[in-house]
């Protein structure tokens, strides 16, 4: 006699598998989402700290972005804010340049992005290639729909047009339609200078001691001034709050020196690592009410 | 019965699960390390990293808070101000003590006494704990006193602070009219305030250029009579300024003093161990 038997509920070959293999992908889709979340995360920090002017951590949150795993468009725009803080660094030089013009010629890429690396290039690039920067403004000045990079790439080729007749002739819709809604961009960064180096003629005598100084003596003879800001920064810097009267707050900051170094009550660490004492000009001009 | 694959898989997406806080408590180490060594600006940057990986609003709110702390200790307090607007955002019930304090210090740090009394006001009025209140007191009655409200200062206060409002009170100030007058003799105006090496440099340089003004006259070197003439000038008129100058200086650092005395020595600080719960310890 055969043995009976029991009925089951027999599973279907390769059940188990097929499990796994959601599991896994499931594991897979959730991590990946994890690795361009995280890169979401660290390009809003890149951008909000571009946003503050803290354009070198910005540069590494960049590299950091870059490093992990993000999608098209986050890579793109995080291509875009490493490339434009390398064009901010003292050092900038032809890699921000190579860095900027490889991503407003690459048309696989957004053209918002390409349109914002246009006129950044454009700027970078205007008094070396007029040319060149033209196409670039103009690429970005019909192409793009972000109202900050319109009026933005509006100026840099307005300027650069009235500079240059030829280009001027060469483009003349686009200069006709630059003079006709000029009127209507905003006043931004772009195009008005900080307070601090707007020029007066009160200005100039501390300017020109100041930056004599600074270009031909300082170089010469190292950086001696054990306070911070040096006392040639301070003139400009006293020369540019308070006209003339700079001199005498210099006088009156070269006769302290001695006894405010020997104090060291505050001291700074510079980037390169020496240490000086903090001597900063609002320390004595604050009871002259607000620095102009 | 699960298959022994599936059970590998399992357990591998368990544990990744649950190394999740544990990397949370492991990314705590850099920012708590930078600040020890000092690099506030780059523990602001991983607090404000950790808060961006926060999907909990009040414990982003906590990171933003400690982004504004290690901002302030670094002494960048238009920074520290972003980061509490976005911790006042997320958090603003669960922050309100500590939010409270630090937009105080701010206020202190960037010489707006009128918020700095009102937020050490708030401070007193939010806070249950008596180490709190004993800090909104005592950072009351600093904001005061720079606001030159000396009769409120002592309101509320008692022994060492107390005495620090009357000793500054008993004290007196020096007058910059009298300095930048006194100033037209050079080094006088330094020697009015106590600044005796100054008084006696400025009067040095100027004795030194004043004779070089007038031997280059006796000789006809006009030209560099004219440069040594508008030295002379500066430091001149730096001997006035530095008269002024030095009763400000004078006044301000017998004003620091009281408050120092009145604030004593220690703050409130975040505690390392139980962060991202934030917790402050005090020293008093």
């Amino acid at each position: 006699m055969e043995p009976t038997r029991t009925p089951t509920t027999r599973r279907r070959p390769g059940h188990a598998g097929r499990g796994a293999a959601t599991l896994l992908l499931a594991t897979l889709v959730a991590w990946s989402a994890q690795g361009s979340g995280k890169a979401a995360d660290a390009l809003s920090l890149a951008e909000a700290l571009a946003a503050e002017g803290q354009w070198s951590l910005a540069g590494a949150e960049c590299r950091r972005v870059l490093l992990g795993v993000p999608d098209t468009a986050t890579a793109g725009r995080a291509r875009l804010l490493a490339a434009r803080a390398q064009a901010r660094r003292p050092d900038a030089g032809a890699a921000a340049v190579a860095a900027l013009e490889e991503l407003w010629r690459n048309a696989d890429l957004d053209t918002e992005i390409r349109c914002a690396a246009a006129v950044e290039w454009g700027r970078l690039w205007a008094a070396e290639a007029p040319r060149e920067a033209g196409d670039a403004l103009n690429f970005a000045y019909f192409q793009t729909r972000d109202t900050a990079t319109f009026h933005q790439a509006g100026r840099a080729l307005f300027a650069l047009l009235r500079k240059n007749r030829a280009l001027r002739r060469e483009q003349p819709l686009a200069w006709q339609t630059l003079q006709s809604c000029r009127g209507t961009w905003p006043a931004d960064s772009m195009a008005v200078r900080p307070p601090s180096t707007r020029f007066t003629w009160q200005t100039l005598p501390g300017r020109l001691i100041g930056g004599f100084y600074r270009r031909q003596i300082g170089p010469a003879i190292g950086m001696r001034c054990e306070l911070h800001p040096s006392c040639s920064a301070y003139l400009l810097e006293a020369c540019q709050a308070h006209g003339l009267l700079g001199f005498s707050l210099l006088a009156d900051r070269l006769v302290r020196e001695p006894s405010v170094a020997a104090a060291r009550e505050q001291t700074v660490t510079l980037p390169d690592g020496r240490t000086r004492t903090a001597d900063p000009l609002r320390a004595h001009d604050f009871w002259m009410g607000a620095t102009p | 019965m699960m298959s022994t694959r599936s059970s590998v898989l399992l357990t591998v997406v368990t544990v990744t699960l649950a190394t999740g806080p544990i990397r949370a408590a492991e990314a705590l180490i850099l920012p708590q390390t930078l600040e020890r060594e000092g690099q506030h600006h780059l523990a602001a940057l991983e607090y404000r990293r950790l808060a961006l990986g926060e999907t909990d609003a009040p414990h982003a709110g906590r990171w933003y808070w400690l982004a504004a702390h290690a901002y302030a200790a670094g002494n960048d307090w238009p920074l520290a101000g972003r980061m509490l607007d976005q911790a006042e955002d997320l958090a603003p019930l669960e922050l309100a003590v500590p939010l409270s304090w630090l937009r105080a210090e701010q206020a202190l740090a960037e010489r707006d006494w009128a918020s700095a009394e009102f937020y050490f006001e708030s401070l007193g009025h939010a806070a249950d704990a008596a180490a709190w209140r004993e800090v909104a007191h005592r950072g009351r009655a600093a904001a005061r006193l720079y606001r030159g409200d000396i009769a409120g200062a002592g309101l509320g206060l008692e022994g060492e602070p107390l005495e620090a409002v009357e000793n500054y009170a008993a004290g007196r100030n020096r007058k910059p009219w009298v300095g930048g007058l006194l100033g037209l003799v050079p080094g006088l105006g330094y020697g009015y305030s106590g600044e005796t090496g100054n008084a006696l440099r400025s009067l040095f340089l100027n004795s030194l250029f004043i004779w070089g003004l007038v031997e280059t006259a006796e000789d006809d070197q006009w030209a560099v009579f004219s440069v040594l003439a508008f030295a002379e000038f500066t430091w001149y008129s730096g001997s006035i300024y530095g008269g002024i100058d030095a009763a400000h200086r004078y006044n301000q650092r017998r004003l620091d003093q009281a408050v120092k005395r009145i604030r004593g020595e220690s703050r409130p600080r975040p505690s390392p161990v139980l962060v991202p719960v934030l917790t402050l310890r005090f020293d008093f």
